[in-house]
Formats: C-alpha cells, structure tokens, sequence
C-alpha cells in the first residue's frame, strides 16, 4: 500500500484516476441502481408510514454523503493547508459542489417525506434537518468565498480557512440545534429505522448508501481531472504567451 | 510615552479612533440595531404577551444583523492603508494584532448596541428585573459573532463589495451563540442558568478559533 | 410497470424523481465539463506538435 503522498504527483494521479473512474460509476450505477430497485418495487410498505417510507432509501444516503462529503472537504482542505499538495485543494474543490447538491436532495427528499408523515413540509423541531440546513450554507459560504477570490492560489487558501472553521464549527452547531430541538421533542422521521430495522431494508439502505459513495468518488476524481487537464491546457497557453 | 507602542495596543488604538473619527460613526450600528427591532412589532403586532415572549429573541437577531453591518470595512482599511504590511512585519503574533482589533471592534461598534438593550428591551415587553441580566447575555454573546464576523471580514479584505460574501460566511457560524443565547434569555438570565456557561463557551470557542483565522485570512489578503 | 402504492405514491415519486434530476444533473455536469477540459487541451497539444515540425 502507497502512502497517500504517492498520488500527490499529477502525473501518478492522472494514470491511477483514468484506471479506476470507470469501475467507481459502474459500481455506483449498479448499487444505487440496486438499492433503487428495492426500494421502489421489492420492500414491503412500512408498518407505520405505509409506502412513503420507501423515500428513506434515497434521503438518508443523501444525508450520510453530505456530511461524508464536508468531511472529505475539510480534511483535503487540512492536507492542502499544512502540506500544500496541489491534489487535496482540488479534490476540495471538487467536493464542495457535489456535497451541496446532496445537501439540497437530503433537505428536499425530507420536506417530501415530512409532508404525509407529519402533515408538515418542514419541521424545527426535527434537529437533523435544521443541521443539515445550516451544512448547505456552510457548503454555500465556501462556494461563494472561493468564486469571488481572484487567484487560485487565494482561493484555496481562503477555502481552506472557511472550511477548517467550518469543520471546528459543525460538533458546537450540531450540539446546540440537538439541545434546542428537544426542549419542543416532535417526532422524527427516521425513527422508523435505527437498530431495530429489519434486514430487508437495511440491506438495500447500506448497499445504496456505499453506491453514493461511490458515485461521490467517481465525481470528485472526474472533476479533479478536468481541473488538472484545465491547468495543464492554461500551462501551455502561458508558454505561448512567453514565446 | 517612553517605549514605542506595541503593534496590539497601537491596532486595539487604531480602531477605536477609527470607528469615532467618522462623527457619528459609531452610533449607525446603534440606528441600525434600534431600527431592526422596532420594526417586528410593526410586522407581527403589538400584543404584549406575545411581544414578551419573543423579545429576547428579536433582540438577538436584530444584534448579529448589526454586527455584520460594519465588518465589512474593519479589515479592508488596513489593507489600503498598508496597516497590515506593518503588522506582518511586526513581532508581535498577527493573532493577537487581530484579536485586539476585533475586541476594539467590538466595543466601538458592539458594546453600544448592547447599552441600548435594556431600553428596547423594554419596549418589546421583556420582564424589567431581567433587562440587565439580559443585557449581560447580549454582552457576551456579541463577542462570538463579532469574532466569527471578524474571520468573514479578513477572509474577503481583498474582494470588492464583500459584505454579503461575510454574511454567509459567519451567519451559520452564529446559531449555537444564537441558540444558548436565547435559550439563557428564556430560563431567565438572572438566575444564571446552565445554559448561560454554554452561552459563554460559545464566545471563548470564537475567541479561541478566530483569530487564528483571522491572522491567517489577513496574510492571504495581504500577499 | 409501475407499482402501486398507497396515498403517498406522489411523494415517493416527486423524492425519487428529484433525485434523478439533481444527481443527473451533476453527473452530466461533470461529464461535459471534463470532456470540455479534454478537447481543449488535445487541441492546444495538437496545435504545439504542429507548430512544432
């Protein structure tokens, strides 16, 4: 096993990303499309919530990713930040837009199942879909922090400060919503799952959610390389330039 | 003056004369802040019970509103004035240069806000023996969001027209301060209750984290 | 073809099929802009091995 330095070399990352891209959406396609599959035609309805409980399958993946991916984020940002590797602030950079677009598909698989089950689109008191509420403008502060710098060496740098903040930030948020959503205890959606959920959803949930990961993988490594090719292409432009 | 100013003192200095040297400077967070609050009875009525009940409240969020209103130049100007080439050069750590900037910030153009609470807290029908108690909470909790305001404004120093960029950046930032602030607001901050301490964590976090961020930010905006 | 559910099916359907339009939606967004990166850097490749000979 290479230490992770290994790929931080372009070249190295760009034969090691062409090889394993592909398999990364195939096996993406095939799981997510799995656990689709089940979700929509094979589980029995649940006992409380009737069919609408097949959303779980889809909005509880997004969340997992969300966070997984804001996770991904700060990390990179950390490794871009000590050790400068070019590599970890463009996977940030790349991690950032497909973290939000799961972001917003976790809040809006939610409001939709929130709707037949509690009769609400939208609950404060439920405290994980207030923290995922505030992660979206964490994911939307980045963004915009990042596009209105106007280098890249200061966008990175910059998003590695908001994204370490950010990180530093995201326990004391999740602790404080926690505390202020119980004082008025509403119900929650997924308590349909946890420990207590039956193989036949819990199966196709854990397949479905390592298909999205996946997928989350798949993306990052295509928009690491377009930003790599981009670079190389601006590379040669400046030489002209200089010539 | 025997010895020459430390960098700290002079930028703590520095921003206090800068926030009075514009005249009335100082007192727009203060028209700011009164105007925000004044207007909610104006857009949910004027009901005593249920103004009381919200109160507190309002007066939080008309206070993080106001705090960002005059981030966005607190930073921007040390960079044009070169200010921040000589604290970059200074011996003393640029953490601390920004922390004592922020604090100056803070009582120039935060401290105030809070003086006028228990008047406006009045107003919007807050319990009288909780007014200066209250005032206490506004206090300490405004330290947090002019901390994380301070690490939305050194971050955007060097884009034009940053405000909102330090609005969506320190807004999420805010809601645990929000949140135990409130929550300090409803148990009654007489009492000093448990959630006060987290009130107050919050505000160390921020005075831990920020200006570490902040000096960060700042050799960004300066390169 | 399509099963039926209960009174919530118009849920189910609105979630799975905005799933299908975000996800999509980014996956083709990044396709076509790594697709984009690539031909313009072979054009720009090309054009240097010509200018090379």
């Amino acid at each position: 096993m290479p230490r992770l330095s290994y790929f931080a070399n372009p070249h190295r990352f760009m034969a090691f990303s062409k090889a394993v891209t592909p398999w990364l959406y195939a096996g993406a396609a095939v799981l997510v499309g799995y656990s689709i599959w089940q979700a929509l035609f094979i589980v029995s309805p649940e006992r409380y919530q009737g069919d609408s409980a097949r959303i779980m399958f889809i909005h509880v993946p997004a969340a997992w990713l969300a966070m997984a991916a804001y996770a991904g984020m700060a990390v990179s940002s950390f490794v871009w930040f000590i050790w400068r590797h070019e590599l970890a602030d463009t996977a940030a950079k790349a991690l950032a837009p497909a973290g939000a677009a799961y972001t917003a598909l976790c809040l809006a698989t939610g409001a939709i199942w929130g709707k037949p089950t509690w009769g609400t689109w939208w609950q404060w008191d439920d405290a994980r879909m207030v923290s995922v509420l505030v992660l979206f403008f964490l994911y939307l502060g980045y963004m915009a922090l990042r596009a209105a710098m106007d280098t890249r060496q200061k966008a990175a740098r910059a998003g590695a400060i908001i994204a370490m903040v950010g990180a530093l930030n995201v326990p004391i948020i999740k602790f404080s919503v926690d505390i202020w959503a119980s004082l008025h205890q509403g119900p929650s959606v997924i308590r349909a799952g946890g420990p207590a959920m039956p193989a036949e959803y819990l199966v196709p949930l854990l397949l479905g959610a390592v298909g999205h990961g996946l997928l989350l993988a798949a993306l990052s490594f295509t928009a690491m390389r377009t930003d790599i090719m981009a670079r190389r292409a601006n590379a040669l432009l400046l030489k002209r330039t200089v010539e | 003056m025997v010895t020459a100013p430390s960098p700290i003192s002079a930028a703590f200095r520095q921003a206090l004369s800068e926030a009075w040297a514009g005249g009335a400077g100082a007192l727009l967070p203060v028209g700011f802040f009164a105007g925000a609050a004044i207007l909610v009875p104006f857009g949910i009525g004027s009901q005593p019970d249920q103004l009381s009940a919200i109160g507190g409240g309002i007066l939080w969020v008309a206070l993080a509103l106001s705090s960002l209103v005059t981030m966005e130049r607190i930073f921007q100007s040390d960079l044009e004035d070169g200010a921040l080439d000589l604290w970059l050069q200074a011996d003393a750590p640029l953490a601390a240069i920004a922390a004592a900037k922020t604090f100056a910030h803070w009582l120039a153009a935060g401290l105030p806000l809070v003086l006028i609470t228990p008047l406006l807290g009045l107003m919007l029908q807050l319990p009288p023996d909780q007014l200066l108690p209250a005032a206490g909470a506004y206090g300490v909790g405004g330290i947090a969001f002019f901390m994380w305001g301070g690490v939305g404004a050194a971050l955007t120093a060097s884009v034009r027209r940053g405000g909102l960029l330090i609005a969506l950046i320190a807004l999420p930032l805010y809601v645990p301060t929000a949140i135990f602030g409130a929550m300090t607001l409803e148990a009654g901050a007489a009492r000093m209750p448990p959630e006060a301490l987290l009130l107050a964590a919050t505000s160390l976090f921020a005075c831990g984290i920020a200006p570490f961020a902040m000096a960060a930010a700042l050799r960004l905006a300066a390169d | 073809m399509f099963p039926a559910f209960d009174h919530t099916g118009p849920y189910i359907w609105a979630a799975y099929g905005l799933a299908a339009l975000v996800i999509g939606g980014l996956v083709a967004i990044v396709l076509l802009r790594a697709r984009a990166a690539r031909r313009r850097l072979e054009r720009l490749q090309a054009e240097d091995r010509e200018a090379g000979h």
